[in-house]
């Protein structure tokens, strides 16, 4: 009997050897930011300071918003996301807040995909959902640009 | 009238029909008349060209789509009965050859043509369950366990009769494997850029997340609902009248309607504990 009950604990390593790579589907960096996102939340999308960047991704019906803070010296000074989808996506936008904060406008558009994936070890069939992190940064400084370009204004305030 | 007669080779699907066929097309641009006439085949299209496809330039996509959607059953290739040696009916005897030995399951066939529907989206998903339990259960593996050489025939076509059968049930998965079947296809590029539509799916999904109350959460399962029956009402439409790029956008919007409804069902799983 005792015996019986000793072999869990002998093969326990042997069996969570086994188990251990069919469980961890995610890479421990995903997985992070999976469970404790970073900069979840809402900015006030009518501030003209906020860029909002709204995406979704067709084939899996993920629905991602990222928004950004800018300060008068065109650097993002605060970044929160939104994301309904699988957690690569929850952790590419996650780790996308984290990247563009203290950045400046123009070095937040250099920020690629593929900087992305690899940061979270993504396997290639989740490679989209770090291109739909790279579209709601370049979305949500469209957003910002449209907002304070004086020609643009004009146009809305005479309309 | 008629323009002259244009020699189209098509490549249909791979999944229903694995080879070319040389199409011989007549196009008579007034009358947006169409017909179609298989050398080595029994395809044969005569009909009308709706409006939408008239537009277009007689090209292969255009036809592919709407010959497809008029033949069916009738495009298998022949086959014979690996047993007895005769040939075998490809509707009728699909499975199983008269001479009641089973069958191995041709490579070119569509997941419509194996439960004998058309490649159409409004289908009766009841009769497609009582075709399911019916084939299943004739030619479930169990069955064969002491004839080696059917067996693996048999688990063979059970695997994929399932796949078949879990692909067709969904509206969803119906919808984007019809659309395959008519070449196209639904991927990460495909852009989706109605911020209005992606807003509203993104209040309904905070709603949710945020519900702590089932009646709340009963309200957004019942208007839900409403938009997924539109979805589908809307899908029956649009692929019966061959409008492929309607029926994309209109899929895509079902599945973040589908999500939805599957947060629902999360959700009451939880409350039940």
């Amino acid at each position: 009997m005792a015996m019986i009950r000793n072999l869990g604990n002998i093969l326990k390593p042997t069996l969570e050897r086994i188990v251990a790579p069919q469980v961890a589907l995610y890479h421990k960096n995903v997985i992070d930011h999976y469970e404790n996102p970073r900069n979840v939340g809402s900015l006030d999308k009518n501030d003209k300071n906020v860029g909002t960047g709204l995406v979704g991704a067709p084939a899996c019906g993920d629905v991602m918003k990222l928004q950004i803070m800018v300060d008068e010296n065109g650097k993002i000074i605060d970044a929160k996301f939104k994301t309904f989808g699988c957690g690569s996506a929850i952790a590419s936008s996650s780790l996308a807040t984290e990247w563009v904060k203290g950045k400046s406008i123009d070095e937040a558009v250099a920020i690629k995909n593929t900087d992305i994936a690899k940061e979270l070890c993504l396997p290639p069939v989740k490679l989209h959902c770090s291109m739909l992190a790279e579209d709601a940064i370049k979305a949500a400084l469209k957003d910002y640009k449209i907002k304070n370009d004086p020609e643009k204004q004009k146009a809305t305030a005479s309309v | 009238m008629a323009a002259p007669m244009k020699v189209v080779s098509l490549t249909l699907a791979p999944r229903l029909i694995t080879y070319r066929f040389q199409l011989f097309v007549s196009f008579s641009r007034n009358r947006h008349h169409l017909s179609v006439a298989g050398t080595n085949c029994n395809i044969k299209y005569d009909g009308m060209v709706s409006g939408s496809d008239a537009r277009l330039k007689p090209n292969k996509c255009q036809f592919r789509a709407r010959i497809l959607l008029r033949c069916h059953s009738g495009l298998l290739k022949e086959r014979k009965c690996w047993k007895c040696g005769s040939e075998t009916n490809n509707v009728s005897e699909l499975f199983f050859c008269n001479c009641g030995v089973i069958q191995s399951i041709p490579s070119d066939i569509s997941y419509f043509q194996a439960f004998g529907f058309k490649p159409d989206f409004s289908l009766d998903t009841e009769a497609l369950s009582r075709s399911y339990k019916e084939l299943q259960r004739n030619i479930h593996p169990d069955k064969y366990n002491q004839r080696n050489e059917e067996l693996e025939m048999a688990a063979e076509q059970s695997s994929f009769i399932n796949k078949a059968y879990f692909t067709l049930l969904k509206p969803f998965s119906r919808g984007l494997y019809l659309l395959e079947i008519l070449g196209e296809k639904i991927d990460e590029e495909t852009a989706y850029v109605d911020q209005d539509f992606l807003l509203h799916i993104m209040e309904i999904n905070e709603e949710l997340s945020e519900a702590t109350d089932k009646k709340q959460v009963e309200k957004i399962e019942e208007e839900n609902s409403v938009e997924l029956k539109k979805c589908v009402d809307e899908l029956s439409e649009t692929f019966n009248k061959g409008d492929i790029q309607q029926a994309k956008a209109t899929l895509i919007r079902l599945k973040y309607f589908e999500n939805i409804d599957d947060k629902v069902k999360a959700f009451y799983r939880r409350s039940m504990g």
